[in-house]
């Protein structure tokens, strides 16, 4: 079994090799798809919904529940875009498992990714909130003697952003092959419910907790 | 001498940390429960904190966790 990520193909610019791994081919397509999804579901909106819209408006009005309900109304312009965006992506990468593609998220590249897309978020918003000097006076808070904690807390909150995404979809990974290697032609129903747990209920439970983490981590960095 | 078996050894030692994340969860949802029993039209709100406090609570165990996936994989 191979844990590295697999690499399609590489190219070089300016004497430096850049790898392309299936991970990316995959976020690729899922880009593909989300675009050309975007582009036909969103067509001709009526005043008076149709079955397509109602369903996008129920997307929407999940996202915007969430952010209005744990941030406030004043975050909604903002803030809804951005974990909408993120959550739709990360379900697609995550649900990948169910057509047979490796889910994106497997790869510790990617969860570190965005997980650094959220900690600049996070702390963009405490600055963009409070200002310079507010922030910088949050890492003395409660007292002066906090402040390699506070410091420290600015680096795990991301890295364990990355860690938890990763490691939940990279052990549903390995435990579906192991399974099938060890049953190998006799594999018909035994991996259904473990394709149903590990593909379908931890990766939405996951993006919820992803997108809920951020929300949650940007509500107490500007309060501080 | 081979390390494979003394691999696989410390790998399974390292995965008994997921034992502390388990019995986490655990009493995060039988308080969970008790709180929806005392005041079911808060269900949505309790919810919503108890898969966070899961997620917390959960990501100690998977740092065990990775320390067992690396034995293995890496090693």
């Amino acid at each position: 079994m191979h844990l590295n990520a697999q690499e399609i193909f590489e190219f070089t610019v300016f004497d430096r090799t850049f790898v392309v791994t299936e991970s990316i081919v995959v976020q690729w397509l899922i880009m593909v798809v989300l675009t050309v999804l975007v582009l036909l579901l969103t067509r001709n909106l009526e005043k008076v919904p149709s079955k397509r819209q109602t369903v996008i408006e129920m997307i929407v009005n999940l996202f915007n529940g969430l952010v209005v309900s744990n941030l406030g109304e004043s975050y909604k312009k903002n803030f809804v875009p951005f974990i909408g965006t993120l959550g739709i992506f990360i379900v697609f990468m995550n649900l990948t498992g169910l057509i047979g593609l490796p889910p994106s998220t497997k790869d510790i590249n990617v969860t570190l990714m965005l997980a650094l897309i959220s900690a600049v978020v996070i702390n963009g918003t405490a600055i963009a909130r409070n200002g310079l000097g507010g922030y910088l006076h949050g890492f003395v808070k409660p007292y002066a003697f906090m402040l390699p904690m506070n410091i420290i807390e600015k680096f795990t909150v991301p890295l364990s952003l990355c860690l938890r995404l990763f490691i939940n979809l990279l052990v549903g990974v390995i435990f579906i092959e192991l399974t099938y290697m060890a049953l190998g032609y006799f594999a018909l129903i035994i991996p259904v419910p473990l394709h149903f747990f590990f593909d379908l209920f931890v990766a939405l439970i996951q993006t919820y907790v992803f997108i809920m983490l951020t929300i949650v981590f940007t509500k107490t960095s500007v309060e501080e | 001498m081979d390390p494979t078996g003394l691999i696989a050894l410390g790998a399974g030692v390292a995965a008994l940390g997921v034992v502390g994340g388990g019995v986490g969860i655990g009493i995060i949802g039988g308080k969970a429960v008790e709180a929806v029993a005392r005041q079911p039209e808060a269900k949505g709100d309790i919810t919503s904190t108890m898969i966070i406090s899961i997620a917390f609570s959960e990501v100690t165990s998977l740092y065990a966790l990775i320390v067992s996936i690396l034995l293995i994989f890496v090693l």
